[in-house]
This record gives structure tokens, C-alpha cells and sequence, in this order.
């Protein structure tokens, strides 16, 4: 079976400066792989590339047969690749709702519209709750939840999350999983995490690359990085 | 000597008048919200659509008020244009060369203005120029009342697209965080050619309501230009409620500025507040981000 995102030799940057120097990812639908990797690494670069908001200079990224390093942002949205960016990025001044119907920006059907926002409130039921709250007056886990909320509203196929765990409590950190837990088993969704939190990521997902100086230099499940020295000592700290 | 009842006379029609500037400085706010490009050319353009109401009702014989009609599309057309050929190149130039674009345009529109109108002062003369209604000895122009009141109907009915419709809640997320919008599906480049196209359509409404009791020269543009930045910056750029709050106190201080001083005084108060503004308050008397 053909992969839901393919990659190949993608080149990135910021003007004349080159961030990612040919990484090639390859996701199935069904997977949830992870890219780590220290500060700096690029990690972010590469979600913002394959969501079209940093053109890709060389290579390609193929999402659901459709070739989507030509396309702008707002139609890579549309093939179902949605992110949830570093930060979360709430709309602070719209409602909670408002936000949840933004990122339904897309879907056209107000029945599908309406059927996706009962999931999401149903998924996070503090979002029914403070669905008439400007979305700044949220915790930074509320935030957070909001943000995937939004993703989800797009009817995303592949949800790329970068860092979702940053900056917040170690248990709002395992909700924020246990969420994501259930969004693999019950809907079926692809996900390409981007974590620093090792730990985390290496628990939830399936295999993953390490990201380092804009190239991939350690790929594998789980249990083998999990396992691996240099990860051991650079990362878990073991 | 200055009674209780000038200062009631000018209070009010300060706020009427501020009511017409707070639909200049909305339509310039809502713009630079989007778009992060300050037009300089704003009362420019209103001079135009001004002068686009002379014209209708001298080929016409159009009032006025069927001129907001009428000029609506064209405007929107013009500011469509405007934004695809001239803004959206200098987007992402710098501050300085977004200015000299748009300052360019609006020497251009003068000129253009000039050369086809000459440097004459025109105007409508209609019937209703000079009625006036007296309430309590207080004389409220009609025409003022009524400019004040379209322009009121025309800022509400755009803040409700704002506020309650999925098309006016992507214009507000683009403002707020434009990559953002992006990765929710929103056209950003397409909501700014529209919002801007908006923002020009709405000078006509304005045109409208200022020609029924004021005349136009092709300088009349930079009157309302310092005006409606002022406002903005009063405002807070991009906030749409300080906008329109900010053009009613204009409006006011305009007038008393005309009552205390003397009436050749009170534009020039707009110039004095500007600078001021710019000294002590550059991010603004209120909050920011578009709250509509
Ligand atoms: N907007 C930007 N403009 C220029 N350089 C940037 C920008 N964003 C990130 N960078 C640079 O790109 C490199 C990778 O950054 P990033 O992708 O954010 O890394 P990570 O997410 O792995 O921490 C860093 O050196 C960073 O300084
Ligand atoms: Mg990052």
C-alpha cells in the first residue's frame, strides 16, 4: 500500500539559509511516528513545510497521491494534512467556538460542520462549557485542547502536533494524551508528533527519527530507540 | 461668550459629525487589521467617491444618498484592483515602502482630481442642505442627522458580517494570527483582497453622507486621511471598537475646538491631536486585535 505522506529529499529554509538538508519521511495511515530531536534541529521547520507555510526548495511531498509542495497552505488543508503548531496559536480575541468554526474554515457542509463540532465538544466537554469564553481566557491546557479541537474540526487525516506538551503540568500533559490515545484507536487518525519530551512520544507512537542539524540521523520503532545508547544517554538521561 | 446651550449644540453635532468620521477611521482600521499596510490613501479615495457624487448628480441628477448605491461597486472595484496591482506587491516590503506606495497613489488620485475637476470647490445643492430640526433650542442639521445615522447603519451592519457570520470570523483570525488561518483552511491572500476592497467600498457610504452638506476639493482627501489615522492610532491599530469610539471623540473635540477657539481652528485641533498621539500614546488609547 502506497503511504498517506511521502517525503522525498526535502530541502527547506528561512531566505538564504537552509534548515533542512534532505529528509525523506515516509507515514502509513494508521501510524503514529514521531520526529525528535534537540533545540533548534529543524523539527518545527519541517511541519511548517509540509503544511506549506515555509516552501519546500527542493524535493517532494506527496499526501494522499496529491502533490502538495506546490500547493499553498490553505489547500495543503483541504488533502486532510492539519497541523497543530508549536505554541498552540489560539485566535485570542475569538471565542472558543468561533475558533472550533474557524478551523472548520473548510468544510463547506454546515450538517458535516455541525456533526464534527458535537465530536470535538463531546471529545473535550470543557470546550461546551466555555464555548462563549474569548479562547485567551483559557488555561494553557485548556489552550492546548482547544488548539487540537480546531485541527480536528478540519476532518484532518494526517494531524501533525508540534510539542503539544510544551510548557504544561505533567498531568495536564497526560490528558493531552490520553486524548490523543483515543484519537488513534476510535477515528483512526495518522499522527506525526514532534515532541522533545522523549518519554512521551517514544510511549505513544510507533517508531521515529531523530532530527539533528536538519537531517535524520537515527530512525527506528520504539523499543529499538528506546534501547539505543545515544538516545539513552543524550535523551532519557539513563 | 460661551452659554451652556453652544456647548450642548456643539457636543452634538461634534458626535454627528464624529459618527461619519468613525465610519472613515473603521473602514482604515478594519484594512490595516487585515492587512498589516497602512493606506495613505484613504481620503484620497473618499475624495474620489465625493467627487463621484458631484458627478451623478450633475449627469444624473442622483441625490446624494443614491451615490452610496450607486458608487458602492465601483469602489470596491477600484480598491479590488488597488489591492492586486499596488498593495499586495509591497506586502511583505518594508514599512517605508508600503508608504511611498500608497503616498504615491494618493498624489496621483490628487492630481488625477485636478486636472479633470480643476481646484474649484464643488458641491450638491440640495433642498435639504441647509434644514435644520430644533429641539429645545439645540439646531441639529438633517442632513448631518441623517449622515450620522447611515453612517451608523453602515458600521453596524459590518460589524454584524464581523461578529456573526463564518466569513467575518475568518476576516478576524486573519487579523489576529494569519498563519494561523492559513493552517485552518483560510485563503489569507483572498480575505485581504476582499477586506480591502471593502475598506474603499465602505468611503462611499461616507461620500454619500458628506455631500449632502459639504463640498469637495481635491485636497479634501488629506483632511480625512489625518483623521482617520488618528483615530486608528487612538484606537489602537487594527481595533475596530477604539476605531469607531476614537472617531466620535474627534468629532467632539473638533467642535468644541470650534466653539472655544474659533471655527477655523477646529480641523487643525486633528493635527494637534495627531502629533500628540504620536508622542505619548503610539500603541493607543484602547486595547488592540480586532474585537470588532
Ligand atoms: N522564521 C525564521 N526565520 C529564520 N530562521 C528561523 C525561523 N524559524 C526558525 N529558524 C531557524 O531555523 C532553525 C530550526 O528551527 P526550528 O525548526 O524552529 O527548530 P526546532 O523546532 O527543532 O526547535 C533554527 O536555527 C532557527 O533559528
Ligand atoms: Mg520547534
Amino acid at each position: 500500500m502506497s503511504p498517506l505522506l511521502e517525503a522525498r529529499a526535502l530541502h527547506a529554509g528561512y531566505g538564504a539559509v537552509e534548515v533542512l538538508h534532505g529528509i525523506d519521511l515516509s507515514i502509513a495511515a494508521g501510524e503514529a511516528v514521531a520526529v525528535l530531536g534537540p533545540n533548534g534541529a529543524g523539527k518545527s521547520t519541517l511541519l511548517r513545510t509540509l503544511s506549506g507555510l515555509v516552501r519546500a526548495t527542493d524535493g517532494s511531498i506527496l499526501m494522499a497521491g496529491t502533490a502538495v509542495h506546490t500547493l499553498p497552505a490553505h489547500r495543503i488543508v483541504a488533502t486532510g494534512l492539519i497541523q497543530v503548531p508549536e505554541a498552540r496559536h489560539i485566535f485570542p480575541y475569538l471565542t472558543v467556538l468561533e475558533n472550533l468554526r474557524v478551523g472548520a474554515s473548510l468544510v463547506r457542509d454546515a450538517a458535516l460542520k455541525d456533526e464534527a463540532l458535537d465530536q470535538v465538544m463531546t471529545l473535550f466537554p470543557m470546550l461546551r462549557d466555555k464555548a462563549r469564553q474569548p479562547a485567551r481566557t483559557l488555561s494553557g491546557g485548556q489552550q492546548q485542547m482547544l488548539a487540537i479541537g480546531r485541527a480536528l474540526m478540519g476532518r484532518p487525516r494526517l494531524l501533525m502536533l508540534d510539542e503539544p506538551s510544551l510548557g504544561l503540568a505533567p498531568r495536564v500533559v497526560e490528558e493531552v494524551y490520553e486524548v490523543l490515545h483515543r484519537l488513534r484507536t476510535s477515528s483512526e487518525l495518522t499522527i506525526l508528533l514532534v515532541e522533545q519530551d522523549v518519554y512521551q512520544a517514544l510511549d505513544f507512537v510507533d517508531r521515529a527519527h531523530v532530527l539533528q542539524n536538519g537531517r535524520f540521523a537515527l530512525s527506528g520503532s520504539s523499543a529499538e530507540l528506546r534501547d539505543n545508547d545515544t538516545i539513552r544517554t543524550a535523551y532519557l538521561g539513563l | 461668550m460661551i452659554t451652556g446651550a453652544l456647548l450642548v449644540q456643539a457636543l452634538i453635532s461634534g458626535l454627528l459629525m464624529g459618527g461619519i468620521y468613525a465610519l472613515v477611521a473603521l473602514a482604515l482600521a478594519l484594512s490595516f487589521g487585515v492587512l498589516r499596510v497602512l493606506n495613505f490613501a484613504h481620503g484620497d479615495l473618499l475624495m474620489m467617491a465625493m467627487y463621484g457624487a458631484v458627478v451623478l448628480h450633475r449627469w444624473l441628477g442622483l441625490h446624494p444618498y443614491w451615490a452610496i448605491v450607486v458608487l458602492a461597486l465601483p469602489m470596491l472595484a477600484l480598491g479590488w484592483l488597488m489591492f492586486v496591482g499596488l498593495i499586495r506587491p509591497v506586502q511583505h516590503a518594508g514599512v517605508l515602502v508600503q508608504a511611498q506606495m500608497t503616498l504615491g497613489v494618493s498624489f496621483v488620485l490628487q492630481s488625477a482630481a485636478l486636472m479633470i475637476f480643476g481646484a474649484d470647490l464643488l458641491n450638491v445643492r440640495t433642498e435639504m442642505e441647509m434644514a435644520v430640526l430644533r429641539i429645545e433650542g439645540v439646531v441639529v442639521s438633517v442632513p448631518l442627522a441623517i449622515g450620522f445615522a447611515v453612517s451608523l447603519l453602515i458600521s453596524g451592519a459590518l460589524s454584524w458580517v464581523l461578529l456573526g457570520t463564518d466569513a467575518g470570523r475568518r476576516v478576524r483570525a486573519t487579523a489576529q494570527d494569519p498563519d494561523m488561518a492559513r493552517l485552518c483552511g483560510v485563503d489569507v491572500e483572498r480575505t485581504q483582497r476582499w477586506v480591502f476592497a471593502l475598506s474603499v467600498a465602505l468611503l462611499a457610504g461616507v461620500a454619500g453622507c458628506l455631500m449632502t452638506f459639504s463640498h469637495v476639493v481635491p485636497t479634501a482627501g488629506l483632511q480625512y486621511s489625518v483623521l482617520a489615522l488618528l483615530v486608528v492610532m487612538l484606537g489602537g491599530l487594527g481595533d475596530l471598537k477604539g476605531a469607531f469610539i476614537g472617531g466620535l471623540l474627534i468629532g467632539i473635540a473638533e467642535a468644541l475646538a470650534g466653539v472655544f477657539l474659533n471655527s477655523a481652528v477646529g480641523p487643525a485641533v486633528i493635527y494637534v491631536l495627531f502629533g500628540l498621539t504620536l508622542l505619548f500614546r503610539p500603541q493607543g488609547l484602547f486595547g488592540r486585535g480586532m474585537e470588532a
